[in-house]
């Protein structure tokens, strides 16, 4: 530590900031582990270390705890999801099964290591999970599904928005039903074998 | 919706003799036999909306039309209610999949499609159901979760997946085994009952099936085809 040159107390106390990021880590852990609702703000305090007044001298609710500790992380998140669904869509629009193989590779890696979160955020609580996901999830796909119809539906179709969501949702849930298997079954789960059939289908089905 | 023709058939058995298959002889045995399958309905209706922790076993016997005493003489818990109300559309998926299993031999290989079309549908159908509970259980205690999962849901996907060790083409098989295919199609299927559950979108059913079938059949490129010039 920068400021301990020079400084002989014993009982140093710790940074606000690394005390913060100390509660942060814990609430991570209690809502990937009980979800939104199972979650008390005295859990967590005890899981930092720390009393349930100092939480609430960083935080002002267990909401904000919430959206520090999951929904940050996942807005990023968001975004990398929406973009790899793009890129793995495209690429096996054109049938080009190695660029929908790579494209898809790098889809999984992001649904699988985040899908404690996005359960916490989404899964764990009907009320918080349809606030969570009508503002943050359903418009962007809406747009998604809007803006790509044209291209995921060629021609003149009257559901093509509508077919186009239906593709974005298969490619998500074929990837969050391996994700899900990985984390909560207890066989091994190689991503290698879940990209490549998923990548299969993607570029070319399996057969009538 | 199946949730609400699931509460309208609840609520109408609250008279005594009121039963949903219209005036049918009704033995001791199919009025325990049905009296469980309504509390197992009422109970997904008022999980769903409320939750594990809110749902009182007090609403879910309302909701069934029947007393809280009556209730725990079906099930001696909300645990066990809970259990029962999410295995049985599970179990029901599987009865279903086993019903459509014989009609893939009786058609030639040109004629499979309206029947995977049917396959797609029933887990529409069956996710719907069984999503909202199937996130209680996973993710309101993910250890818990892991459990239930290994415990509850894997025989499931085993007795599902025998389904597509029958039906499926060998070229099919060997691209994407039974075992893993229904992983990826229960993924699609919670994907959408999921977002359904969340944003109250409503789902096209047939062409959700017609979609799916298609993606699994030849990928994206066909499923994409606009489907107004789509002949049988």
């Amino acid at each position: 530590m920068v400021n301990d040159t020079g400084r002989t107390s014993v009982r140093r106390r710790m940074p606000a900031a690394e005390r913060k990021a100390q509660i942060v880590s814990a609430a991570r852990d209690m809502f990937v582990r009980y979800g939104y609702s199972g979650t008390r703000t005295r859990h967590i305090a005890e899981a930092a270390g720390v009393t349930e007044a100092v939480l609430y001298q960083h935080f002002p609710s267990k909401e904000a705890l919430f959206e520090e500790a999951i929904v940050t992380v996942l807005t990023k998140t968001r975004s990398d999801i929406l973009m790899h669904t793009r890129a793995v869509a495209e690429a096996a629009l054109r049938g080009d099964a190695e660029e929908t193989a790579e494209a898809e590779g790098e889809l999984y890696a992001i649904i699988d290591s985040f899908l404690p979160e996005l359960g916490a955020a989404l899964y764990s609580d009907p009320g918080y999970g349809k606030t969570f996901y009508t503002e943050y999830f359903l418009p962007r796909m809406q747009r998604m599904a809007q803006s790509h119809s044209d291209s995921f539906v060629p021609g003149e179709d009257d559901n093509a928005s509508e077919i186009s969501r239906y593709v974005i949702s298969a490619i998500y849930g074929m990837n969050l039903g391996y994700a899900l298997h990985a984390y909560f079954g207890k066989d091994t789960v190689s991503s290698e074998n879940a990209v490549h059939e998923i990548s299969t289908i993607l570029s070319g089905g399996i057969g009538g | 919706m199946p949730d609400r023709s699931a509460k309208q058939v609840a609520t109408s058995s609250s008279s005594p003799n009121g039963s949903a298959n219209n005036g049918e002889p009704t033995s001791a045995t199919d009025v325990t036999a049905q009296r469980r399958h309504l509390l197992c309905e009422a109970a997904r209706t008022v999980f769903t909306e409320k939750g594990w922790a809110r749902a009182r076993t007090r609403d879910i016997a309302q909701e069934a039309g029947v007393t809280e005493t009556v209730l725990y003489r079906y099930f001696p818990s909300k645990d066990a209610l809970f259990e029962a109300a999410i295995l049985e559309p599970l179990e029901g998926l599987v009865a279903d999949l086993t019903e459509l299993e014989p009609s893939y031999e009786t058609v030639t290989l040109r004629d499979r499609a309206p029947i995977s079309d049917k396959v797609n549908a029933a887990m529409h159908l069956r996710l719907v159901e069984i999503a909202p509970l199937l996130c209680i259980a996973l993710f309101s205690d993910s250890e818990k979760g892991k459990i239930f999962y290994q415990d509850r849901v894997v025989p499931s996907l085993q007795a599902a997946s025998a389904f597509f060790s029958t039906t499926l083409r060998p070229k099919a098989r060997e691209a994407v085994p039974p075992e893993d295919l229904i992983i990826i199609l229960l993924g699609m299927h919670f994907a959408v009952a999921t977002q359904q559950m969340l944003s109250d979108e409503p789902v096209d059913i047939a062409l959700l099936a017609r979609t799916f079938t298609e993606i699994m059949a030849f990928g994206l490129t066909r499923a994409a085809a606009p489907k107004t010039a789509t002949k049988k």
